[in-house]
């Protein structure tokens, strides 16, 4: 069995050549993230898991298409951002997107571990994310989950580098101002 | 105190059984059939097809059948051509005859309407100031 220790050991040579203890060693890897990821934009657990399972089927279909192995995380998201976004294109789909706010807005960003949350503000924290409208949203867990680059965050939602950096501080604010209100 | 990945992933700590029993089927499909990661690589003429033509059928198809339209109209009116030749052909002695019958009768009624021009000799050559002008007055 393989051990996944970081992102640069992903064994990504041995999935291309068809390993299946390189292939669970990615799926177990990435599996939380994808599902928490995905979760919070579908919010349905059958569709997520759905999601989950076609997005490691195309990931093992295409990945002789992946040119660079360092981005095997960003380019899994974005099969799964893509797996999502044709859900959303179905009819039943009720979440409206909003529209995008001005470019080029400084990045705060910080490490996205530095956040911290009290025990007591996590239902509020998960319930103000869940308010976030749509695209701040999935710009905000992309960078929560994987800790993701603005261009890493820009190549998963098919979006340009200064779209997201303007979601992202939008995003941020909103959470930001809730966690700075302490619990005494 | 937790970061937002930790809050995130306790969240959805329940689905982790589901996952894993996702994974083992994932890993069991590979194991039991390579056939999935072969099909990786598709040929030139299968990326072509989808790309080119099955990304946007619906042009294609609608192109298809202006086309078609097309082609119905052109063979069926070269179809009409020969037979509108043919009629011609045949109507055009009558129409002739038809022609000298008219003209014989306008003969016999009106006379002889051509009258030949009497022919002018050509004056000779001279310098502009040596011409004369000549004005007809009929």
């Amino acid at each position: 069995m393989l051990v996944v220790a970081g992102r640069e050991q992903l064994p990504v040579p041995q999935a291309r050549n068809g390993d299946p203890d390189a292939w669970d060693a990615l799926f177990r890897r990435y599996q939380r993230p994808l599902y928490a990821y995905v979760h919070e934009l579908v919010r349905d657990e059958q569709t997520s898991l759905d999601i989950v399972q076609e997005t490691f089927i195309n990931a093992a279909r295409h990945i002789r298409g992946l040119r660079d192995d360092d981005r095997f995380g960003s380019w899994l998201f974005s099969i799964a951002h893509q797996k999502v976004v044709q859900r959303w294109r179905k009819p039943d789909r009720s979440e409206p997107l909003e529209d995008d706010h001005a470019a080029d807005l400084a990045d705060d960003a910080g490490n996205p571990r530095d956040w911290l949350i009290q025990r007591e503000q996590e239902e509020a924290f998960m319930n103000r994310l869940a308010t976030l409208p749509l695209h701040h949203r999935e710009v905000l867990l992309l960078y929560f989950v994987e800790d993701f680059s603005l261009e890493d965050i820009a190549g998963i939602t098919g979006v340009a580098v200064g779209t997201v950096k303007s979601r992202m501080h939008y995003a941020k604010q909103a959470l930001r101002k809730l966690i700075e209100e302490r619990v005494p | 105190m937790k970061n937002p990945l930790q809050v995130l992933l306790e969240k959805h700590r329940s689905a982790g059984p589901k996952l894993d029993a996702l994974r083992h089927d994932f890993v069991a499909g590979l194991r039991q059939d390579a056939s999935v990661l072969e099909a990786s690589d598709p040929s030139l003429a299968a990326v072509l097809w989808r790309e080119l033509f099955w990304s946007c059928r619906r042009v294609w198809f609608g192109l298809a059948g202006v086309w078609a339209l097309i082609l119905v109209l052109h063979v069926s009116t070269s179809a009409d051509a020969p037979a509108t030749r043919r009629v011609a052909q045949t109507d055009a002695p009558r129409l002739a005859e038809m022609l000298q019958e008219r003209q014989r009768l306008q003969e016999e009624l009106l006379g002889p309407t051509t009258v030949a021009a009497p022919a002018r000799e050509p004056e000779p050559m001279r310098p502009r100031s040596q011409r004369t002008l000549v004005v007809r007055i009929c």
